[in-house]
């Protein structure tokens, strides 16, 4: 510790602290308008000037490091005199509009002026040619209150990593543009906010945003990253979102959706408030005594299997236990799944082989241990925003990147291998990737020997995928295979992230099985800095998967066809259960059409647009003689159904959720929800009760106790030791467990870790003359699943109001389409019209269009065919035809 | 530093333009290719500079002495190959005077607004001059042909008042003449090479 004395008082810091810290410590006031804990010092505001003794002049304390034995003066005549001038400076061309100032109250200029006692302006007032750019929908610029202190750029360079804008010209000309100076709207920006959290005065502020009278922390409800919001709230309604800095695994950071788009949909207008019971013109209002009546009588008359629930990867652990218990207890079938079917279920079912579990291995800050990371079938920048922070941090940091992606996403640029493989091969370059590293004795045998089993079997099929062959399959450059391998194999740490580009195939758990034999082969996986991580797409995805809301498990991965496990849960739930697995989400939409499915309760899902071959699953839900949707709005689904139940939004509930990393995440209610919506599993207790199984608990924590009665994995994870800011991933055993946040570091969970030899097999539906193009679907930054909650919000929906397929410039000109051109896009299953988005996104012969939106559902032309062990559809990969809209008309 | 290649004129060395990684982000997550005369330039003199920071004061005087300004796509280029945001460059460039962003005119007249030009009647030049081939000084007229400019001293006092067009310094300049002398070097498809006279001599 270094040993300051600050106006007379001695104080202590750490060393590397400046001195504005050690003013800091000492509760002294520095004005200061450029300084920000997350960047780095800047010196640019000089207000921050102190005198130290023995040094000239009025150093910085920003810039200036704590040195034993300072003496340090923060205020006299002198120091008060040059401030005031810099003030007055800065004023000069500042304008006086306070009153009316969206920053007004929360100005820092306004505190320093306070500070100073400023009383009048005494310079020549100039008018600044400065402007104002409205082109964002999110926050507002207005360069004329601009004090060109840098923190928005450095915010853009040293938080978000990205560089959107920066400082141009020079003298009375500078100001903060973007390239080329154009609308903020049109540059690299990702309105991510990290800069209009930080602006001190009102140039960069938040469209949507009051004054809260308080803050709540909590998770955010979008994507299975687990960041934690602050919703600021005045009385009843959420009226601001930022960053919890003490949260683990964001520390503050937000992307454009928790910032800006996390909030407007709780207290939109659309939102559910009492149950609706369907009549012949539409829907009425109803009582909950009503509506629970008869659900009550027509599901007594489905009780088995042919009834099916669908519980949800959006609420907490405890509302799906509650669930999976009302299915399995009060129901009396296995006939239960959620959306992780439709997203991971190939790697539950194939990491479990592997390795004994299903989740991501290692945490995901172990990135900024790793030196290559190895990113396939992810748009981490747009999906899990927060995580790609960590790759390009790293990455900045020196880590090397390899991709594989058949898309131009932001990640190519600062990749260092980057490969477009076809969509649909991926077990063929990664079994060439494997034959590189076997034939240049790169393998890690003594890992293979001690930790693994099977390797010989892999070995030999692999022989054959040499780089030239692999290349003919997946249009790779073999030199590409190579360097891939190379890299990965031969790194300290390399770091495995997965997304929904490997799951969802028909070849999903070969896709999956083939990067853990890659992972295995190199020893890449029990340390920091390594691991095979798939990042899961909603907030509680994982916690919804260990919660049993799965047609073959209970909470904790314990099957139901095991005797032990099923007389555990028998005698716990005072209930008989059946020993069946059930139907997955895939298996009942068929089973529904067929007649021998013939009532569903689905609890915060919208499968109509979500699942394969949407006309399909609208006909199948429109077959079910009693259907049952709860949810917070009227969704597509939910138009379909006999009741309606409003429940309640992320921000209304408190429970756990579970995320990517296995770290589970407690939440308090922000706000009551509204009219007479209720909790989740409240609903399900009262409609369990009234099918004549008693279900009630006294609070959540009474469910989450009973559940870590019955799930070993989650044994020691209690809300009073979460409440106490433990960070806790399961596998937890019991209370006193500090929790695991890598796996597999001494023995793999299933004990040696198993190779799984997996041949290429070419995608379902292959390209031929009528249908010449291969359509992939997937996400974008911007907006989030069926857009029930993300098109809610002005701000996101003004970035991206509607549908559009991304088209490669080849193609566009070969139909004679330019860009924002409609153009039809047909499968075998259906046809949808939409905008066409020309660039080189996507290679020719291929093309993207995102799922969020219900006027062009991609799921109208995706292949249902799924993959055989984990019955995920096809959605990457289908064959489509592309023409010309004929008319452009009122589509 | 070694400064590699020479400063040569936009059409040479264009043979080989680089495949690999000549493609860059747009707005909007488009990719096009950039402007085939910068990836011209890129081929055959940027290509060769090291990729660090310490390399982009040197690529864009390169660039600019290639190419005669600094178009988006150059910087997009450097940008590129030296791993910087775009706009970085922009910061860096636009500080500095000697860049510019606009492409220039075939022919530059440069009016001279020392102390000795203006006493001699310059501001009245730079206006005629102005209302004549409508243009503020600064740009460049529509057709592409001039670009008008102002300075503060040449330091030719004794000729005030000083324009200089195509790099040739003329003195004691009229309204009259000055109109003449751009109507003269109109005719040349190219600049003619600098020399001084006295237009009113």
């Amino acid at each position: 510790m270094l040993n300051l004395t600050i106006n007379g008082r001695a104080v202590q810091v750490e060393p590397g602290k400046s001195v504005l810290d050690a003013c800091r410590s000492a509760s002294v006031y520095v004005p200061t308008l450029c300084d920000d804990p997350d960047l780095e010092p800047y010196g640019a505001c000089r207000l921050c000037i102190v005198k130290i003794e023995g040094l000239r002049g009025l150093p910085t304390s920003c810039t200036t490091p704590a040195a034993e034995g300072m003496k340090v003066t923060t205020e006299d005549p002198e120091l008060l005199e040059v401030r005031r001038w810099t003030m007055q400076l800065l004023l000069a061309d500042h304008p006086l509009d306070c009153l009316t100032c969206a920053q007004c109250g929360s100005c820092d200029l306004q505190t320093v002026a306070m500070h100073l006692g400023i009383r009048e302006r005494v310079l020549r007032p100039m008018a600044r040619d400065a402007k104002i750019d409205d082109s964002n929908p999110c926050y507002a610029i207005d360069m004329r209150k601009c004090i060109l202190c840098g923190k928005c750029v450095r915010a853009c360079a040293e938080v978000q990593h990205l560089g959107a804008i920066d400082l141009v010209r020079r003298g009375y000309a500078s100001a903060v543009e973007p390239f080329g100076g154009g609308p903020i709207r049109d540059s690299l920006c990702e309105s991510c906010g990290e800069c209009v959290e930080r602006c001190p005065t009102g140039a960069l502020t938040a469209r949507r945003y009051l004054r809260p009278e308080r803050e709540v922390s909590t998770v955010c409800p979008y994507c299975g990253t687990g960041c934690r919001i602050l919703l600021g709230t005045r009385g009843d309604s959420v009226v601001s979102a930022r960053g919890d800095h003490d949260a683990p695994v964001s520390r503050g950071r937000l992307c454009v959706k928790g910032r800006f788009g996390s909030f407007e949909f709780v207290s939109h207008p659309d939102r559910l408030k009492t149950p609706l019971i369907r009549t012949a013109g539409g829907f009425r209002e109803a009582t909950w005594a009503e509506a629970l009546g008869l659900i009550a009588s027509e599901l007594k008359k489905y009780r088995g299997d042919e009834f099916g629930g669908l519980a949800s990867a959006k609420v907490t652990n405890e509302d799906n236990y509650v669930f999976q218990k009302f299915v399995r207890a009060a129901m009396g079938t296995n006939n239960l799944d959620h959306c992780a079917r439709l997203c991971h279920s190939s790697t539950v079912a194939g990491l479990a082989l592997s390795f004994g579990s299903g989740a991501m291995t290692n945490p995901a800050d172990d990135l900024s241990d790793a030196d290559v990371i190895l990113v396939t079938g992810s748009n981490t920048t747009e999906n899990h925003p927060i995580i790609g922070l960590k790759i390009r941090e790293a990455v900045e940091r020196g880590a090397k990147l390899v991709l594989f992606d058949p898309r131009q996403i932001q990640l190519s640029q600062i990749a260092t291998v980057w490969a477009r493989q076809r969509p649909g091969t991926d077990v063929a370059w990664i079994n060439g990737l494997m034959h590189v590293i076997i034939r240049e004795g790169l393998a890690n045998r003594e890992f293979i020997e001690s930790r693994t089993e099977g390797f010989q079997a892999v070995e030999k099929l692999v022989a054959w995928y040499t780089p030239e062959r692999v290349a003919s399959i997946t249009g790779v450059p073999a030199g590409l295979i190579v360097d891939a391998a190379r890299l990965y194999a031969t790194a300290e740490r390399g770091s495995i992230i997965y997304s929904m580009g490997i799951t969802q195939h028909t070849t999903g758990v070969d896709n999956v099985r083939s990067l853990a034999n890659l992972a295995m082969l190199t020893g890449q996986i029990g340390r920091p800095g390594t691991g095979v991580n798939p990042l899961r797409g909603q907030s509680n995805v994982q916690g919804a998967c260990d919660m049993g809301a799965l047609p073959d498990v209970f909470s904790g991965y314990q099957k139901v066809a095991d005797a032990g496990a099923r007389a555990k849960f028998e005698r716990a739930w005072d209930a008989k259960l059946s020993d069946r697995p059930g139907l997955t989400v895939t298996q009942m939409l068929p089973a529904a059409l067929e007649g021998s499915i013939k009532a569903l309760y689905i609890m915060g899902e919208n499968p109509v647009l979500s699942d394969a071959d949407a006309t399909h699953v609208a006909a199948a839900l429109g077959k079910l003689e009693f259907l049952v949707v709860q949810d917070i709005f009227l969704t597509e689904t939910a138009k379909l159904a006999h009741v309606v139940l409003p429940a309640s939004s992320f921000a209304e509930r408190d429970g756990t959720y579970t995320n990517t990393e296995r770290r589970v995440q407690l939440t308090q209610p922000v706000v009551p929800p509204p009219g007479q919506a209720r909790r989740d599993w409240e609903i399900i207790c009262d409609v369990a009760t009234a099918v004549g199984y008693p279900m009630a608990y006294a609070s959540t924590s009474a469910v989450d106790d009973e559940m870590r009665g019955l799930t070993p994995s989650y044994a020691g994870i209690s809300h009073a030791r979460l409440g106490t800011g433990a960070q806790l991933h399961w596998p937890c055993p019991s209370p006193d467990h500090p929790g695991t946040p890598i796996l597999h570091r001494e023995t793999f969970v299933r004990g040696l870790g198993q190779f799984h030899p997996a041949e290429y097999r070419p995608a379902a539906e292959e390209t031929d003359a009528s249908f010449p193009v291969v359509l992939t679907t997937g996400r974008m930054l911007e907006h989030y699943h069926t857009g029930t909650m993300s098109r809610k919000s002005k701000a996101l929906h003004g970035l991206v109001p509607g549908p559009f397929v991304e088209v490669n410039g080849d193609d566009a000109k070969r139909i004679r389409v330019k860009n924002g051109d409609p153009v039809r896009v047909t499968s075998r299953r259906g046809s949808i019209v939409l905008p066409a988005k020309v660039g080189s996104r996507v290679e020719a012969g291929v093309l993207f269009i995102p799922f969020h939106f219900w006027e062009a559902a991609a799921n109208v032309l995706t292949n249902p065919a799924s993959d055989p062990t984990a019955g995920i559809p096809e959605f990457k990969v289908c064959a489509v035809r592309l023409e010309r809209a004929p008319d452009p008309g009122p589509s | 530093m070694k400064k590699p290649g020479s400063h040569d004129s936009p059409g040479m060395g264009g043979g080989k333009p680089k495949a690999e990684g000549a493609r860059i982000r747009r707005p909007g997550g488009a990719v096009l290719p950039l402007d085939p005369e910068v990836e011209r330039w890129f081929a055959a003199v940027g290509a060769a500079f090291p990729a660090s920071r310490s390399s982009i004061i040197p690529m864009l005087q390169s660039a600019q002495a290639s190419l005669g300004y600094l178009p988006r796509d150059a910087m997009q280029a450097i940008a590129r190959h030296l791993k910087v945001s775009p706009v970085t460059l922009e910061g860096v460039a636009s500080f500095y005077a000697q860049f510019r962003f606009d492409k220039p005119g075939r022919h530059r007249v440069t009016v001279c607004r020392g102390t000795a030009c203006y006493v001699r009647g310059s501001s009245k030049l730079m206006d005629d001059i102005q209302a004549d081939l409508k243009v503020a000084a600064g740009g460049t007229t529509a057709d592409g042909e001039v670009t008008l400019e102002a300075v503060s001293c040449f330091g030719a006092c004794a000729l005030a008042p000083v324009v200089v067009v195509d790099g040739t310094v003329n003195g004691r300049v009229s309204s009259a003449s000055l109109k003449a002398l751009v109507d003269a070097a109109g005719q040349h498809p190219q600049p003619q090479p600098g020399r001084r006279t006295k237009a009113g001599a």
